[in-house]
């Protein structure tokens, strides 16, 4: 069973998407900022990583490129969600080292078909 | 010796009630027996017996001395009875109907204040409440009569209880005036502390079925008691240790102390921050012109409601399917109850994707007619709709006025930072502009300058001339907040005038669109003398607390509702232009509508109907309800937020 961590502020989005992917088998751990995030990668080991952008206390984008820069946890692929709909996010996102990006409200199978691109 | 008989007086008549009837009954007996000192001087001589009030029936013994000086200590007419009596006799007699008359003087004022103390106790509230399933109202504050009146508007067949420090007259005084529009409604008000544990069991704490706690206190400036209601809820948290659970909701003014206030409820009860909950609205409002409009009608008991429904064999069945296939309401979420650290928590999800699958033991978040039975069908078949490519302008707000200051600006700013990607450009007019600015800035300073200015404008009642150097025009929406710091003005009164004054400047610039203007009223008779101005929004704040208040600790689950729809991300509601779901003119089903929305994974509400005078606003029409739409209309949806 692959380990999924999500890191995302909005508690009913966290909700939504942590239910969906249970259910399609993940086991699912949660973080509500992205320093929590980058405590998480480190104590839980994740195979994969949902990070939020627009976060409170560190926001997604200097986790993720903190998380990249990390040789501990740099492996481990991070999946950039944002409802940030502006092509300039993404590129932001990619640059600070996400493995991949996708929008908010998402599409659960284009997301499964990346999460197990990555896997 | 005499100041400690004095002393002993003072102790026996301060630590016991019944001592004064002690003292009076020793007193009336020791004068009787001193009147029956008349037997030695002549009281049954042969010319005391000629007297018409002297007697020997049982022979001029001790009964009928007994009989004589007790007569004359309980009836002073006695007296008169005993002309011809020798004059020692007469002397006694006398002795005894003076004491007589202190006696019973002191007996009757004790009886009679007895009496009068426990009309007032009970006028006052004193009284041991006995109910079952009641509610409870602690506190008293503007927003008691809404709550009270959407009670009222509930039918709710139990008693309320109102428990406040704030005296019953002026409790009565304010029911009587909206009397009927409780109507209907056991109310039940005693005066006393919702922060003392012996007056939590005087109401029966651990019997009642919900408990509103609200801010004791009048006024936005720091005369509420957000201490007082901490403690209450420390309280209340302890009741419901005992076994007993009651639903309970509690109002906090000053948003700094949420943090404390949910530390005192364990969490476990759902506080309400009024100062946050008004701003969050405000800026909604901003951000959507006409939004007021749908959220007093979603949420104000009115015809329909919002509640919880399992569906049977629910595994597996789509969200969007579902959504459609039930024909007489709108499903707008999913629930189910999740253990997370030890504890049971009922999670909230509003407009789950189409595709979300759901469990067996899930439940759906429906708005419905009141005492209407669900209906679901078979999937119907869709009918291809016809859309115009509408570009969709998302609310974008970068220049704001705020007229007037209250302890909300803060809130407004902050909250109108969190939906903003750019940098925000604030003004602030009021009184005494520059230290009100210079406390935001230092309150925001993380923030400020890199997120949001505020520059100050000193603007008073009569200055419409330093308005009109402000350019109204120029921004994307002023706001208008309750100013209760002068006594002289009250604040509803205040914004009506600012009104006016816009609607000059409005008038002036005819032709120019006049930015959208968002208002905080605390009393809802005044929009009846605001309909002639530039407003688009009007908040009534104590109505919305009210609505929002008794819908949470009726059904606590819509305290996530309510907080997801306000906050900044997330989902929230929104209009849509009718034309990107539909052909305009042309007769179309709602569930055609309903359809189209959810390839943009968007839940309907319902509509706007704008005919350039008052907006129409449906909520929860039904799925085979046809409509036609015009350019103007739109759709209220539920979608994610997005930022553009």
């Amino acid at each position: 069973m692959s380990k999924i961590l999500i890191v995302e502020d909005n508690e009913m989005n966290r909700d939504m998407l942590s239910r969906r992917l249970a259910r399609k088998g993940y086991e699912v751990e949660i973080a509500e900022d992205g320093a929590a995030g980058l405590e998480a990668m480190k104590s839980y080991r994740p195979d994969l990583v949902l990070m939020d952008m627009g976060l409170p206390v560190m926001d997604g984008w200097t986790a993720t490129s903190n998380a990249k820069n990390d040789p501990e946890i740099s492996q481990i692929p991070i999946i950039a969600l944002t409802a940030h709909a502006l092509e300039a996010d993404k590129e932001r996102a990619m640059q600070a080292g996400a493995d991949d990006f996708d929008t908010k409200p998402v599409n659960l199978a284009g997301l499964l078909e990346k999460i197990e691109a990555l896997l | 010796m005499l100041q400690r008989a004095k002393y002993l007086l003072f102790l026996l008549s301060t630590t016991s009630n019944i001592f004064p009837y002690i003292f009076l009954t020793s007193l009336m007996l020791l004068v009787i027996s001193m009147g029956m000192g008349a037997y030695y001087f002549g009281l049954f001589s042969p010319s005391a017996l000629e007297a018409e009030g002297i007697g020997n029936t049982f022979g001029g013994g001790f009964f009928d001395t007994l009989w004589w000086s007790m007569k004359h200590v309980l009836d002073p007419g006695a007296l008169a009875e005993n002309y011809g009596a020798p004059k020692m006799v007469l002397v006694f007699a006398m002795f005894n109907s003076m004491m007589g008359l202190v006696i019973v003087s002191g007996l009757i004022g004790f009886i009679v204040n007895s009496i009068q103390s426990a009309v007032e106790d009970a006028r006052n509230g004193a009284a041991t409440i006995r109910e079952v399933n009641h509610i409870l109202l602690l506190g008293w504050n503007r927003k008691a009569v809404s709550v009270l009146k959407q009670l009222a508007k509930l039918k709710e067949t139990v008693r309320v209880v109102i428990l406040t420090s704030t005296n019953t007259n002026v409790v009565r005084a304010e029911l009587r005036q909206e009397s009927r529009k409780l109507r209907g409604l056991k109310i039940l008000p005693l005066r006393g502390s919702i922060a003392s544990p012996s007056e939590m069991a005087r109401i029966g704490i651990r019997k009642a079925a919900y408990v509103i706690v609200l801010a004791e206190g009048q006024g936005l400036k720091n005369t509420f008691s957000d201490v007082t209601t901490i403690k209450t809820m420390m309280l209340l948290n302890s009741s419901q240790n005992d076994g007993h659970t009651s639903n309970i909701v509690a109002e906090i003014v000053n948003t700094e102390n949420l943090p404390i206030a949910n530390i005192a409820s364990n969490m476990s009860h759902p506080i309400i921050s009024s100062g946050q909950v008004i701003s969050k609205t405000m800026v909604q409002c901003a951000r959507y012109p006409g939004y007021a409009q749908v959220y007093s009608k979603l949420f104000s008991l009115e015809n329909h409601k919002i509640e919880l429904k399992n569906i049977e064999n629910s595994e597996g069945i789509l969200f969007g399917d579902i959504a459609t296939r039930i024909t007489n309401a709108t499903v707008i979420g999913v629930s189910w109850l999740k253990i997370e650290n030890g504890r049971e928590r009922r999670v909230t999800v509003l407009n789950p994707e189409p595709d979300f699958d759901l469990a067996e033991e899930d439940d759906l978040i429906l708005i419905k007619q009141a005492n209407e039975d669900l209906e679901i069908s078979d999937c119907p078949p869709l009918e291809r709709v016809k859309t115009t490519e509408t570009p969709f302008n998302r609310p974008t707000i970068r220049k704001v006025l705020i007229l007037s200051a209250n302890p909300n600006v803060g809130s407004i700013i902050r909250e109108l930072d969190q939906h903003s990607t750019e940098q925000l450009e604030i003004i602030v007019a009021c009184q005494d502009a520059n230290s009100v600015c210079e406390s935001l800035e230092s309150k925001y300073e993380e923030i400020y300058s890199s997120k949001f200015k505020i520059q100050p404008v000193e603007f008073d009642l009569d200055g419409i001339w330093s308005l009109e150097k402000i350019n109204p025009i120029e921004f994307d929406v002023i706001f208008i907040v309750a100013d209760e710091s002068e006594s002289r003005v009250d604040a509803d009164s205040r914004s009506t005038l600012i009104l006016l004054l816009l609607r000059n400047i409005c008038d002036k610039t005819r032709g120019i669109t006049f930015p959208p203007v968002v208002t905080e009223f605390l009393d809802p008779q005044t929009l009846e003398l605001v309909e002639d101005s530039p407003l688009t929004d009007a908040v009534v704040s104590t109505e919305f607390l009210s609505h929002l208040m008794v819908q949470v600790v009726r059904k606590p689950f819509m305290e996530s509702i309510y907080r997801e729809l306000l906050n900044a991300g997330g989902i929230e509601m929104g209009f849509r232009p009718a034309e990107a779901y539909t052909e305009l003119g042309k007769s179309v089903r709602h569930i055609d509508i309903v359809r189209q929305a959810q390839r943009s994974n968007e839940v309907v509400l319902g509509y706007k109907f704008d005919d350039g005078t008052k907006p129409k606003i449906i909520i929860n029409p039904k799925k085979d309800e046809k409509c036609k739409f015009v350019a103007g209309d739109k759709l209220i949806v539920l979608a994610q937020q997005l930022y553009t």
